[in-house]
């Protein structure tokens, strides 16, 4: 575009005055709009998002490890299940509390991941925001600093991927090399929209029996992991004459596919918090935060080799 | 449950968020293959230690940063989260690639010593199940070298030493089997050993003195340090009825401070250090409590490895 000449108002300290010449601003071209997909970084240092504490994924979590004890929990379940809402309600509830389930966050490696978990939470109370939830592909792994008296400080590693990597899971080779915490989280935690339950369970029952199917056969779920069943929304749910009857089927599809060995707990919670005051979101997160030292006594027990020796 | 890939993967487990993979485990495995070849006694104490205490051995780090540099191996784990795993790693395979049996049984009476620090404090292992296999090491060498019986015949060669002649003696001696002749003289020590502590008494009134003296009897005094096979039994019997009685870790280390006055003691004899005064590297609350009879076993197999690496020593020079 041509320059424009525009008139310079008179210097105050000079009293000179005169023209200058202002630029219009280039538009953008096409080459310049193009948004390269940002590689997963193996580094910190390469990795910007530790600059701004976004989320992390499986390339670069373990950098977080400091020799304390780590809780895994893995969040699944497709498109705007709630599992990103529930990860934004989990982080607004220790942040805004002085403790929350008798567990105090003291620190954060993924504060803006979380925070964009609460905004995205917002979207319905704001639905003209057409933008997207949890994107495909985007860092899904999310760190809390927790501490409590019974257990000291350890971490929490959250797992919140994107709805669409899970409906379309197709247990690739490299879908599997992504999901490598899957294998080795210590809470699965499986998510279920109660409204879609209700309103077409028959597709819900499809979509997740086939991914379960996925996760089964190419052996995703490690043993020691302690499943759940999370029917969320349960509030508008129940409103349904059907929801419980549908629960059930859900639970039984659980059941069937995941196998008569596996035991899994149900909980019911409203992930926003909004109609119960985020009570049964507490109840949910009570169930995987680190417990009483447990693991350490049966620990302590099998070094006890002295006491051992001493009763036989 | 060998010290191999697999088990340094599982012990990854614990301090990392995603384990190892089976390439970098076989890689880290190599290099503790490389750590525990020729160690020594002190570098065994100074791993054991690290790994409980949850430091960076920065003699380990070194060489690791070395090792990734040489191998291509992608340093960028956090090394205050694997380090302590390394660590315990070399020293198991330590214990299991041992050049003789009774250093293995040596290496495994070290690491039980020091588990002090995880029993009875917050010291770090990451895999206990491993860790205890190594516990039935000494109790298997004892019964397997160091204990002898052939009793038919010994009777037979014990009558025949008893009735000959003292100037024909060296004769009978040399014509008997050495199986038979080593059992007659564990036999002898055995009971000279049961007659020793027969004769142990215990002041209930100065109760951490008196743990103190019957360890130190139970291990110097005896005719030969092998001769208990169940040292447990025989200090629950000497104990009686104080044999639960309840002492503080500062009762004791207050009661007997500077009592013995070694300035070599392993760093694994953590007791007998904090007796004496050096309380460097050990994490232990002075509140901790122990049962008498807890209390004397962990400073009766501290004395036996310190005599153990003494002899061992002398038998170097």
């Amino acid at each position: 575009m041509a320059a424009e000449i525009v008139n310079k108002p008179t210097d105050v300290l000079t009293g000179k005055s005169g023209t200058m010449t202002a630029e219009q601003t280039v538009q953008p071209t096409n080459e310049q709009t193009e948004v390269e997909m940002p590689k997963k970084p193996t580094v910190i240092t390469d990795d910007p998002s530790a600059l701004y504490c976004d989320a992390l994924n499986e390339l670069n979590i373990n950098q977080i490890a400091d020799g304390k004890a780590i809780v895994r929990v893995v969040l699944v379940g497709f498109e705007e299940y709630g599992k990103s809402t529930f990860a934004g309600s989990l982080y607004y509830n220790f942040f805004t509390k002085e403790s929350f389930c008798d567990h105090v966050l003291y620190d954060s490696e993924t504060y803006s991941g979380f925070e964009r978990r609460i905004l995205i939470r917002r979207m319905d109370i704001a639905p003209d925001i057409k933008s997207k939830r949890t994107i495909k592909g985007e860092n899904p792994l999310l760190v809390m600093s927790l501490m409590s008296e019974p257990t000291g400080k350890y971490k929490l590693v959250i797992s919140d991927r994107s709805g669409e990597d899970y409906s379309q899971f197709s247990g690739t080779l490299e879908e599997i090399a992504d999901n490598q915490l899957l294998k080795v989280a210590d809470h699965v935690i499986f998510f279920v929209d109660s409204v879609k339950m209700t309103e077409n369970f028959g597709k819900l029952r499809y979509s997740y029996k086939n991914f379960l199917n996925e996760l089964v056969n190419k052996d995703l779920l490690g043993k020691n992991a302690q499943v759940k069943v999370v029917f969320n929304k349960y509030d508008q749910g129940k409103a349904h004459q059907e929801y419980s009857e549908k629960k059930k089927q859900a639970e039984a599809m659980f059941s069937e596919v995941l196998g008569t060995d596996r035991k899994y707990d149900v909980f019911e919670i409203d992930s926003t918090g909004a109609s119960d005051r985020f009570a049964s979101v507490e109840n949910l997160t009570k169930s995987f935060l680190l417990g009483t030292d447990v693991t350490i006594s049966k620990k302590k027990k099998l070094l006890d080799w002295v006491n051992n020796e001493l009763n036989g | 449950m060998m010290a191999d890939k697999k088990t340094l993967k599982e012990m990854s487990q614990d301090v990392l968020v995603i384990p190892f993979s089976d390439e970098l485990a076989e890689s880290l495995d190599s290099f503790c293959s490389q750590q525990a070849e020729d160690i020594t006694i002190e570098r065994f104490g100074e791993l054991t230690i690290s790994f409980l205490n949850r430091e960076n051995d920065e003699e380990l780090e070194e060489a690791f940063e070395t090792f990734c540099k040489e191998e291509g191996v992608d340093d960028n784990l956090s090394k205050t989260a694997i380090m302590p795993v390394l660590a315990e790693h070399i020293v198991l395979k330590s214990v299991e690639g041992a050049e003789s049996s009774e250093e293995r049984a040596l290496y495994s009476l070290m690491l039980k010593n020091a588990l002090i620090l995880a029993v009875k404090g917050n010291g770090f292992v990451a895999y206990p199940e491993a860790i205890s296999e190594t516990f039935s090491t000494y109790y298997h060498f004892i019964m397997d070298e160091r204990t002898f019986g052939k009793e038919d015949d010994n009777n037979a060669v014990t009558r025949s030493l008893l009735d000959s002649e003292v100037e024909t003696l060296t004769d009978k001696i040399n014509e008997a089997d050495g199986e038979v002749l080593k059992a007659i003289a564990y036999d002898a020590a055995l009971y000279r050993y049961q007659q020793m502590v027969d004769g142990i008494k215990i002041d209930s009134e100065n109760l951490v003195q008196s743990i103190y003296e019957m360890v130190e009897k139970l291990v110097t005094e005896a005719p030969w340090k092998y001769i208990d096979r169940d040292p447990a039994e025989t200090i629950k019997k000497i104990l009686g009825e104080a044999v639960d009685t309840e002492l503080k870790l500062d009762e004791v280390i207050d009661s007997l401070y500077e009592e013995k006055e070694e300035d070599d003691l392993l760093t694994t004899s953590i007791l007998m250090r904090l007796i004496g005064g050096d309380d460097s590297d050990i994490v232990l609350s002075r509140d901790v409590r122990f049962g008498a009879a807890e209390l004397a076993e962990y400073m009766y197999y501290e004395m036996l490895t310190e005599a153990i690496v003494k002899e061992l020593e002398e038998t170097e020079e």
